[in-house]
């Protein structure tokens, strides 16, 4: 019996050290690329600790970097346009929500139903009709184009909302009979009580926007208003030969930030993804 | 007099916290997908000209061959990402799920790729796949093995793809696993134990069916991210090749909208992409709803 569980034991600590090299690995051989010359990447046929480690470590591919690209005008428009939709979002969604969650009117269950149900109509499926919608109202190359489409979605007010109905109405009601009006409610106690939720949702709002593609390939071409991922690709597909080293320092610019805004903010983004597991 | 305000007041601020979010999604969703229906049944070229021309998109659609390929690899990726990776997720999460050191630090070394950009993981692979100086190609140099293609191999590219993609994505879904299996209270293993129930029983007869919401909600949201969320790798990484072997619905739509201008039949291509991912999404649920299953 005894011997049995070890053994089990065992292969399960194989596997999850399997499983780690595997996922370590491939990060630990990419982050080495962006300190390397592309001589010596075009060197590593084999595999070797030097397959890790660099030869001779090299800071000029992020110096070739910074001359190549205006990283710090990408960073800057990607930044403005991910925090506007954050902040556009958590405040048009949770107004949203609001609304579901504190009054009845005319319609009600009937509007939730539906914006509930636009979640099965992604942007991907929506890309076509999309482009010419955005070309009528003129927003191509236009940040607009990135930032409206995403300001109320059905899954922030369905989340904001399942938070809201948790919260006990005594509050509001107290402060409404000390007249205070919804506004009021909504801007003084709801919304600091949904705290937890905001940061939540702002994180997952957040990393989407940064992680998204399609609609900055799609809708803006003009170099000055490139964001980060749109950027990593441009360096790719201008080079003239296979400038690895330089592709790869663009990459480690690219992610760390991100690692280092989950290693902090951790806690927020598994409750997240947690709560959304639940409730679904 | 103030009574009657204050009641006109009432039913009108519903409607102004609601505006805004109902507008940007009348906006950008609900006309975008009443545009779309009407756009499959026209002919319009990305320069504007759009004129009804009944079903021929459809019936452009449903007799090509480019088609019906790109339909099997998007089917190919979904069901074996949907399989391999929700295995995965879940035997890795049973593993991880002890409140030690190593296990919670095992869990944030795993979650890394996926909080990376997908851009920035299908870059990593394509070099990872690279043939001259990738390092999987060097691992199997190494061994004495034969160095593959990969991406660039006809046979293998779509399999190298979903590899990875379920690097990227696995340790999302076993966070998910995770939480649904806190929720499952100890008394039941503890009870179990003392039964006599080995390890494997155990998950078999009491993890297994108590988690059965949890993954029935993994089924549904992977097929729908693995089927539609694949964008980026194959601009990325292969751009639908090789001999068209990765290029997946949605890239096969934005290729025919965007590079060869045709909105009408791309907009028929969505359709077609969004009543079968619908279908398939109701019959996970019926099947998953269903008492016994």
């Amino acid at each position: 019996m005894r011997n049995r569980s070890s053994r089990v034991s065992l292969a399960h600590g194989a596997f999850l050290a399997l499983l780690a090299i595997l996922v370590l690995v491939p990060l630990l051989w990419g982050l080495s690329l962006a300190f390397r010359t592309n001589e010596e990447i075009v060197r590593m046929t084999g595999v070797s600790l030097h397959s890790f480690l660099p030869e001779r470590v090299t800071l000029a591919n992020f110096e070739r970097l910074f001359k190549a690209v205006n990283m710090l005008r990408v960073f800057g428009v990607t930044l403005l346009v991910c925090l506007s939709v954050t902040f556009l979002s958590l405040l048009v969604n949770s107004a949203a929500a609001f609304a579901f969650a504190r009054f009845t009117f005319a319609g009600r269950n009937i509007i939730f139903a539906i914006v509930v149900a636009t979640m099965i109509l992604p942007i991907e499926i929506l890309i076509v009709p999309l482009y010419r919608i955005v070309k009528e109202l003129g927003f191509m190359n236009r940040l607009a184009a990135l930032i409206l489409p995403f300001c109320a979605t059905g899954f922030g007010i369905f989340f904001m909302r399942q938070f809201m109905a948790g919260i006990p109405r005594d509050l509001d009601e107290a402060a409404e009979i000390d007249g205070c009006n919804k506004l009021v409610v909504f801007s003084r106690i709801i919304v600091p009580l949904c705290r937890t939720a905001l940061v939540t949702l702002g994180l997952i709002v957040f990393l989407q926007q940064w992680d998204n593609f399609l609609i900055p390939v799609t809708f803006i071409s003009k170099k000055s208003l490139m964001l980060l991922q749109v950027a990593i690709t441009d360096i790719y597909s201008h080079m003239f030969f296979t400038d690895t080293a330089l592709l790869f320092a663009g990459i480690f610019v690219s992610a760390v930030p991100v690692i280092v805004i989950f290693v902090f903010l951790q806690r927020y983004y598994v409750l997240g993804i947690t709560s959304t597991g639940i409730k679904g | 007099m103030t009574k009657l305000n204050r009641r006109r007041g009432w039913i009108a601020t519903p409607y102004l916290f609601l505006g805004p979010a109902l507008a940007v999604i009348a906006l950008f969703v609900i006309y975008p997908g009443a545009t779309m229906v009407y756009l499959s049944f026209c002919k319009a070229s990305i320069i504007g000209k759009v004129s009804p021309v009944g079903i021929d998109n459809y019936v452009t659609l449903f007799s090509s061959r480019e088609f019906y390929s790109s339909l099997t690899a998007s089917v190919i990726f979904m069901v074996i990402v949907v399989v391999a990776q929700t295995a995965l997720a879940l035997i890795v999460a049973l593993l991880v799920q002890s409140e030690r050191r190593t296990m919670a630090a095992l869990r944030t070394l795993f979650f890394i790729p996926v909080v990376l950009s997908f851009v920035v993981v299908a870059f990593l692979w394509k070099f990872l796949y690279n043939p001259d100086f990738g390092l999987i190609d060097g691992i199997l140099g190494g061994l004495g093995l034969k160095r593959q293609g990969f991406l660039s191999n006809p046979s293998q590219a779509l399999g190298s793809m979903i590899a990875a993609c379920i690097w990227k994505s696995f340790a999302f879904f076993m966070m998910i696993f995770l939480a649904g299996l806190k929720e499952i209270p100890t008394e039941l293993y503890e009870a179990a134990h003392l039964d006599g129930a080995r390890p494997v029983q155990r998950v078999r007869f009491i993890t297994l069916p108590l988690l059965r919401r949890t993954i029935l909600f993994v089924v549904v949201v992977t097929t729908m991210d693995s089927f539609i969320k694949v964008f980026t790798p194959v601009y990325v990484m292969t751009d639908g090749g090789p001999r068209g072997r990765t290029d997946l619905l949605v890239y096969f739509i934005w290729r025919n909208a965007f590079k060869l201008g045709d909105l009408g039949y791309a907009s028929a291509i969505a359709m077609v992409m969004f009543v079968f991912i619908l279908v398939v999404n109701l019959v996970q649920l019926r099947i998953g709803e269903a008492p016994d299953a």
